[in-house]
């Protein structure tokens, strides 16, 4: 019989809070955790707001300047080897473990792996590699490589928490979380690991957000709570966003074993690429459609058992609308029944972590019994019509939600979360 | 005398004020004392572990402080950095202990 795959922790470091109970509060209030920023001390510059998590300073590339909450403790000797988004994976890893009712020295059996999704830190290889330029490449910075490089979580976080099983990273851009989970569960329901630690985590820095604009990706409104608005005929691009999302995944027996209590159950996962451009999404969102037929194929599953959609909505025109065209070949005539929702406008878009943070609020919906609801949607744009898009958050049971997620390169990945009763 | 080093330099500005305090003092006095208080400053920032016999010149960075290659890379670039100085990849592989180091740097700040 296949194994079944609980979430049993959780780890917010969010723009919309640093704890679960924060983030929650926020996603039923419809709370927007983005604010305004000032990229470079340049006012001219066309994008004006971010989302960062609050109590923490560590968009400096000097680490000796950067401060967290005082309930984190990170040792000076690993410090410097962290990126910006490594202080707050640390933090979600801490506040994740004693969710799941685990020590860190339980970690080290082996059992154990390490998934995370990250892109690295542009600020910091920005940083030292100009410094070894300057240098005429005569002197750089000893922890430089394993500060900035993609592999820059698993190196500091596999170490720290003694990982001896798995440790691996993902980089397919905003799928990168989901494809962290997707193989995580890979490796449980291969008996390779009985448990999986996923740690989805970006900075949210000039060096990193920026080069977004470049691409006029990024909204140019300058009011924070109206930003970022997904499905709405005037969205004008993404809110960019960093901050750590922390998920502890376990195999059913074992973590029945420790009386652990779960989230959800991850049903299954499947993913679909479009072949079609380098960063625009397929017009009719056939590589996503594909991941979700397959998604739902893994778990086992129906459309008709799926009462909600926690969709990718990259609030840029093409992206909503490639989705909301997937979804209706998905659900055709369930798409009224069918609740469509996104965190992003509340939470921005947080890059490779938007995966692991989209299936943590999925859990919380599950969990806790509410669905969420669509922030700053005033006019529908009528590609998305279609969609059941509710406005407000509110109380509902809900029994399994299908989660997407979409990366350049048409790199498109759904799993499939359910209520544990 | 003339300072030992710049202080509008990078290395010099990214310290904390105790730490940059430390090297003035050095620099204008010159004393073994001083240079001591740089060094145990500095392993201190780097997270050395400076509890119980570590700092007697025997102290191996690896086996008794604590620090890894890279740590120690830092470390020594550090000196480099500030004072001017170089130190090639023979010489660092030979400097193990702290007065191995404090050898070096008393030879090359004559």
């Amino acid at each position: 019989m296949a194994k079944r795959i609980l979430v049993t922790g959780l780890g917010f470091i969010t723009c919309v809070g640093n704890s679960r109970e924060e983030v929650s509060t926020r996603l039923r209030e419809l709370k927007s955790g983005i604010r305004k920023v000032d990229f470079l001390g340049n006012p001219d510059l066309p994008v004006k707001v971010a989302g960062n998590p609050q109590g923490f300073s560590v968009n400096s590339s000097n680490w000796r300047n950067w401060s967290y909450p005082d309930a984190y403790s990170i040792d000076r000797s690993m410090i410097r080897s962290l990126p910006p988004q490594g202080v707050y994976a640390v933090c979600g890893v801490e506040q994740a473990l004693a969710d799941a009712g685990l020590e860190k020295g339980e970690l080290k059996d082996g059992a154990t792996g390490l998934y995370c999704a990250s892109v690295g830190s542009p600020l910091l290889l920005h940083e030292n590699l100009s410094a070894m330029r300057a240098a005429k490449g005569e002197r750089g910075n000893p922890m430089g490589v394993l500060c900035s490089v993609a592999g820059t979580l698993n190196f500091n976080l596999g170490s720290w928490l003694g990982i001896r099983g798995t440790n691996c990273g993902y980089v397919s851009a905003c799928a990168s979380g989901a494809h962290a989970i997707g193989y995580a569960m890979d490796d449980i329901a291969l008996g390779r690991q009985k448990r999986a630690i996923v740690v989805g985590a970006e900075e949210a820095t000039a060096e990193s957000l920026l080069p977004f604009s470049a691409m006029r990706a990024l909204s140019t409104c300058p009011d924070p709570a109206r930003a970022s608005r997904p499905f709405d005929r005037d969205r004008d691009g993404f809110v960019g966003a960093g901050g750590a999302t922390v998920l502890i995944l376990e195999e059913e027996e074992f973590a029945q074993a420790r009386g652990a209590v779960p989230y959800a159950e991850l049903a299954g996962w499947g993913q679909g690429s479009d072949g079609y451009h380098r960063a625009s999404p397929h017009p009719e969102g056939e590589g996503l459609a594909e991941a979700m037929k397959l998604c739902l194929a893994a778990a086992g599953m129906d459309v008709s058992e799926i009462d909600h959609v926690s969709a990718h909505a990259t609030s840029t025109s093409a992206g909503d609308k490639a989705e909301a065209t997937a979804i209706g070949t998905v659900f055709k005539d369930r798409l009224e029944e069918v609740s469509v929702s996104s965190p992003k406008g509340l939470t921005g878009h947080s890059l490779s972590m938007a995966g692991a943070l989209e299936a943590a609020i999925c859990c919380l919906m599950l969990k806790e019994g509410f669905v969420l609801g669509n922030v700053n949607l005033d006019n529908v744009d009528p590609a998305c019509s279609h969609l059941n898009l509710p406005r407000r958050s509110e109380a509902c049971s809900l029994s399994s939600i299908l989660n997407n997620s979409s990366g350049f390169g048409g790199s498109n990945v759904c799993n499939v979360l359910r209520r544990c009763d | 005398m003339s300072p030992l080093f710049d202080e509008s330099s990078a290395a010099f500005q990214d310290l904390p004020e105790h730490l940059q305090d430390a090297l003035r003092r050095y620099s204008e006095r010159r004393s073994e004392e001083d240079l001591d208080a740089v060094i145990v400053g500095l392993l201190a920032d780097l997270g050395a572990d400076l509890e119980g016999e570590g700092l007697s010149d025997d102290a191996n960075f690896i086996e008794d402080l604590g620090l890894d290659s890279l740590s120690i890379a830092e470390f020594v670039f550090f000196f480099e950095d500030v004072f001017k100085i170089k130190i090639s990849n023979e010489t660092l592989a030979d400097i193990r202990t702290l007065g191995a180091l404090k050898a070096f740097l008393k030879s090359e700040m004559k």
